[in-house]
């Protein structure tokens, strides 16, 4: 069949060539024109531009930076007791002012954040890696052992983590070592719960019933396959995590089963601050702020990879 | 239904038998006993005399034997710091005050929690939303015990305004309740269902029937973003009412979190012993109540 | 019965994303009369749903965004109304059903107030009244015992069942034009046919305009009037069904009819021809043709200027250098069509 075309415009000067076949065409086309990102420089960049989420990444380094080497700033180290010079207020010589000991407030402020820094991180690390291992487990292999486990965390979590803390740590009695392991055994099992529902989605995708079709181990699949999808859950729940065991600690150390004297910690100068806030606002104050802006950094900081690891929640 | 029921009772009984077992032997494997703590106070025979009536020179295990018998009559006993007081009693006491706490805070806390979460997914990258987001990562990130005292030395000590603590009415309940309100302001997570839901296939339906934002909001998007909101509210429900450690200590508060804390730290086993099984017991009845909650918001579980 | 409903005209809409913008739709041109069927085919990511949930301002702003172009639905221009202004055509005068019936019903509502509930939202009548009409509607689109059925939950109900109860809410207000994107792809062959069926039977009865987004030829064959293929966010050849089964012009219709097993195999020895290569990437759409890299008949030009629109005599048009008249000639391969039982005319 013929037909008679109208064409709308006609472009006349085209020259003969211009109709010569290309079999060029396909080849050109093959070539990818967008770059091929990785999946972490992709979170990178994304978290890159959410601002929000910077600023806590700033200020946690900045804390850090801090807590290394803020006491080498100080007038006297966070020991040093002078009766004399007992609740100055802050000035040029004590910039956070002493305590009822004549302490230097500054020296301890970040003598006690490396404290609540390192409490925090291995508070959250530890129970994080419990949580993935038995989560992971529990979902993989699903049926009685997971009906136990899961039985085992209903029991656990039924009752206030708070409480097994402070039994635990009557228990161990205070230091360092003791809070640390109360709340690592206290921490784990929300971690545990994601990550078995994570991992009972994941286990029924077509990567792993492709792996597991060419004869790859439950502990490779796990380790291999399940284990690094689950990664951007891992690391929000783990900086998530950290500022709630930064206040953990702080609580204990409020309630008296802390850190001891003449060591120190964030929590510690606060409580020790409200006992004496009618008469020495600053002493309350000036920790409470460095908890505040701690908490608020990782927060946001931990909010922001979420953010950046699941685009559906970024516009 | 039922069967349903049934099984999950003796889910939760095995539970809490479970639990009580575990906190009796961590807590008489402390060092020390309750009595211990007033050596050199009271005479050695008045001492042992002591043990003997609270039973505490009998071997652990007939102890347990005995504590699970008086259980299953439905005594827990007396406590052993406070004399002539019984354990029920000590809860009768302190429940109402700490249910009355918590349900002011859960009431004035939860549902500015979700509101603040609706309109930030509603104005979502707008300046509200920011503002909710930052609302809500303050709620989370400043500790209560530094609220708590923080506004202990604006409103009382500063000001005068507000009784610093204690609980004798209701001038005494404005700083405690706002401090448990504030914890829950979060609207983070109804945001991100919210947002969940707003990208479901239903919620274009809607539209494309000509249903405007607002009622899209409210009437599609609402709804379905509760329903995982619920599944969090037991545990929630369950704190609240059963008091939080840190505003009862700070605020001088009678309640069950502040006796909880007094008693582990006396060493005062059955009242201990009593709370932590009270504990687990409300919690357990606030997250069945939640699951029977959750089938009148979503069809899908409802049992027809 | 020519009424002209709606009027599409060089329709552009972008997504504006964190990598740069995508051209989803790039000038797109299409009408639809009264009681007619249009079809528009082609494969993922070729801009139908886009073009059609523009139409119906279904698409969130941001990030979706119409760089130009005019949609006039009776006379009255679309484009630049508030989302309020569009609530009142929503469900009125243009209604739409999706391609997943599973999920696009509001699992807690009842079937019969999801009915009702967009009656109420375009008419000045009582609750009673709606619920009264819903239940019609259940009755029109088959469902049996619509009282029973009115209080149930979406849940309780099969594929093919909600895809009435979907009909039955998107026709609630007898809307002049019905949109219906993949209506059947998720559901079985036998459902497919009876969905088919049902929504001739209501477009004969009530004289709805159809837009069909398929890329199901088999689909399009049992109902389209007209057929508008689309690649590369653009229309590339239009026509009357028949044109564009019995006299196709464009090399990716040609490739599009060879490749589906429904027209493509159906002597012995005749194989199914796959179109190589993949569509083009809307973030950086090609200067020339969109199917040049893919296309068997590639010239120098095509890869550099856009082809022409080429018009016959009755209005069938394609988008191809190859019908320029300095081109060389090139034959279509030879199908064997045989259509489909089953088109109500």
């Amino acid at each position: 069949m013929k037909h008679i075309f109208y064409q709308r415009q006609i472009i006349e000067d085209l020259p003969p060539e211009a109709f010569m076949p290309d079999p060029e065409a396909h080849r050109r086309a093959e070539v990818i024109s967008r770059p091929n990102i990785n999946f972490w420089s992709d979170v990178w960049r994304r978290f890159r531009k959410n601002r929000v989420a910077m600023t806590g990444l700033v200020i946690i380094a900045l804390l850090v930076l801090l807590c290394v080497f803020g006491p080498l700033l100080a007038p006297t180290s966070y020991e040093f007791t002078n009766m004399k010079a007992a609740n100055l207020a802050p000035s040029g010589a004590n910039w956070f002012g002493t305590d009822k000991l004549g302490r230097d407030l500054w020296a301890r402020v970040w003598v006690g954040g490396r404290i609540s820094l390192v409490v925090g991180v291995i508070g959250a690390v530890l129970p994080t890696i419990f949580g993935v291992i038995v989560g992971g487990v529990s979902g993989y292999f699903g049926g009685k052992l997971d009906m136990i486990i899961m039985r085992v965390i209903d029991i656990i979590m039924c009752i206030p983590s708070l409480i097994y803390i402070i039994l635990i740590m009557l228990y161990l009695g205070t230091g360092i070592l003791p809070i640390v392991l109360a709340i690592s055994m206290t921490g784990w099992m929300g971690t545990a719960r994601s990550i078995r529902a994570l991992v009972m989605q994941l286990k029924v995708r077509e990567f792993v019933l492709a792996a597991r079709a060419l004869g790859s181990s439950p502990m490779k699949i796990i380790l291999r396959h399940l284990i690094p999808n689950c990664s951007g859950i891992i690391v929000v729940s783990l900086s998530l995590h950290i500022p709630s065991v930064i206040f953990q600690e702080a609580y204990l150390s409020f309630i008296g089963l802390g850190i001891q004297s003449p060591m120190t910690s964030w929590g510690q100068l606060a409580q020790i601050g409200g006992e004496v806030y009618r008469n020495y606002p600053y002493q309350l104050l000036i920790p409470s702020a460095v908890i505040c802006l701690v908490m608020l950094a990782f927060n946001l900081f931990g909010d922001g990879l979420r953010d950046s690891l699941d685009p559906r929640l970024r516009d | 239904m039922l069967k349903y029921v049934v099984k999950r009772f003796f889910i939760s009984l095995l539970t809490l038998f479970i639990l009580a077992t575990v906190v009796f032997f961590l807590l008489h494997s402390l060092p020390g006993d309750p009595i211990s703590s007033n050596n050199g106070i009271l005479p050695k025979e008045l001492m042992n005399k002591l043990r003997a009536h609270y039973g505490l020179d009998q071997p652990v295990w007939k102890q347990y034997i005995q504590y699970f018998a008086n259980m299953f009559r439905g005594e827990l006993g007396y406590s052993l710091k406070h004399a002539n007081r019984t354990v029920a009693s000590v809860i009768r006491e302190s429940f109402p005050v700490s249910a009355s706490l918590g349900l002011r805070g859960l009431a004035l806390g939860y549902p500015i929690g979700v509101l603040l979460g609706v309109i930030a997914a509603r104005r979502r990258g707008k300046p509200a939303d920011y503002i909710c987001i930052i609302i809500g990562i303050l709620a989370i990130s400043v500790p209560s015990f530094i609220l708590a005292r923080i506004l202990q030395w604006i409103f009382s000590v500063k000001l005068g305004w507000l009784p610093v603590a204690q609980w004798k009415g209701f001038k005494y309940t404005i700083l405690p309740v706002f401090c448990m309100a504030f914890g829950m302001m979060n609207g983070r997570s109804m945001r991100a269902y919210m947002l969940e839901v707003v990208s479901q296939d239903y919620i274009k339906t809607a539209k494309a029937k000509g249903v405007p934002e607002r009622r899209r909001v409210w009437r599609h998007m609402f709804r379905n973003a509760m329903l995982p909101m619920v599944t969090g509210l037991g545990p929630l429900v369950a704190g609240a009412l059963t008091g939080t450690f840190v505003i009862e200590t700070i605020f001088s508060i009678p309640g069950l979190g502040k006796q909880y804390v007094d008693a582990v730290k006396g060493l005062d086993y059955t009242l201990a012993m009593g709370l932590t099984t009270f504990f687990a017991a409300f919690l357990i009845f606030a997250n069945f109540m939640v699951d029977l909650a959750y089938g009148l918001v979503d069809p899908r579980v409802r049992i027809e | 019965m020519n009424e002209r409903l709606l009027t599409v005209e060089d329709l552009r809409v972008s997504f504006d994303t964190y990598a740069g913008e995508v051209q989803a739709v790039r000038g797109v041109s299409f009408h639809l009369d009264r009681g007619e069927t249009l079809a528009i085919v082609g494969e993922s990511g070729s801009g139908k749903s886009v073009t059609v949930q523009t139409v119906m301002a279904l698409n969130p702003m941001p990030p979706a965004r119409i760089k130009s172009g005019s949609i006039v639905y009776k006379g009255r221009e679309l484009v630049g109304l508030s989302d309020r202004e569009m609530d009142a055509y929503r469900g009125k005068e243009f209604a739409m059903i999706f391609q997943d019936p599973m999920t696009s019903l509001n699992p807690t509502m009842k079937v019969g107030r999801q009915i009702a509930e967009g009656i109420l939202m375009h008419e000045d009548i009582s609750r009673q009244e709606a619920q009264e009409r819903a239940l019609n509607m259940l009755r029109m689109v088959g469902l049996p015992n619509p009282e029973l059925n009115m209080v149930r939950f979406p849940h309780t109900y099969s594929g093919g069942m909600r895809q009435r109860i979907m009909i039955a809410i998107a026709l609630a207000c007898n809307p002049s034009i019905l949109i219906a994107d993949e209506p059947t792809t998720a559901l079985d062959v036998t459902i497919q046919a009876q969905i088919l069926e049902l929504m001739n039977g209501l477009k004969a009865e009530l004289g709805t305009g159809i837009i069909l987004i398929t890329h199901d030829l088999g689909v399009v064959a049992r109902m389209a009037d007209r057929i508008a293929v689309m690649y590369g966010g653009q229309i590339v050849e239009c026509g009357s069904a028949d044109e564009i089964f019995y006299d196709p012009l464009h090399p990716y219709t040609w490739g599009l009819l060879g490749s589906m097993p429904s027209t493509g195999v159906r002597r012995e020895g005749k194989k199914l021809i796959a179109i190589p290569g993949t569509p083009p990437d809307l973030f950086a759409p090609p200067p020339g043709c969109a199917f040049a890299a893919r296309c068997p008949h590639c010239m120098k030009i095509c890869t550099q200027t856009p082809p022409e629109q080429s018009v016959t005599e009755s209005g069938h048009y394609a988008s191809c250098w190859l019908l320029d008249k300095r081109a060389p000639q090139v034959e279509p391969p030879e199908f064997d069509i045989r259509k489909e039982g089953g088109r109500d005319e």
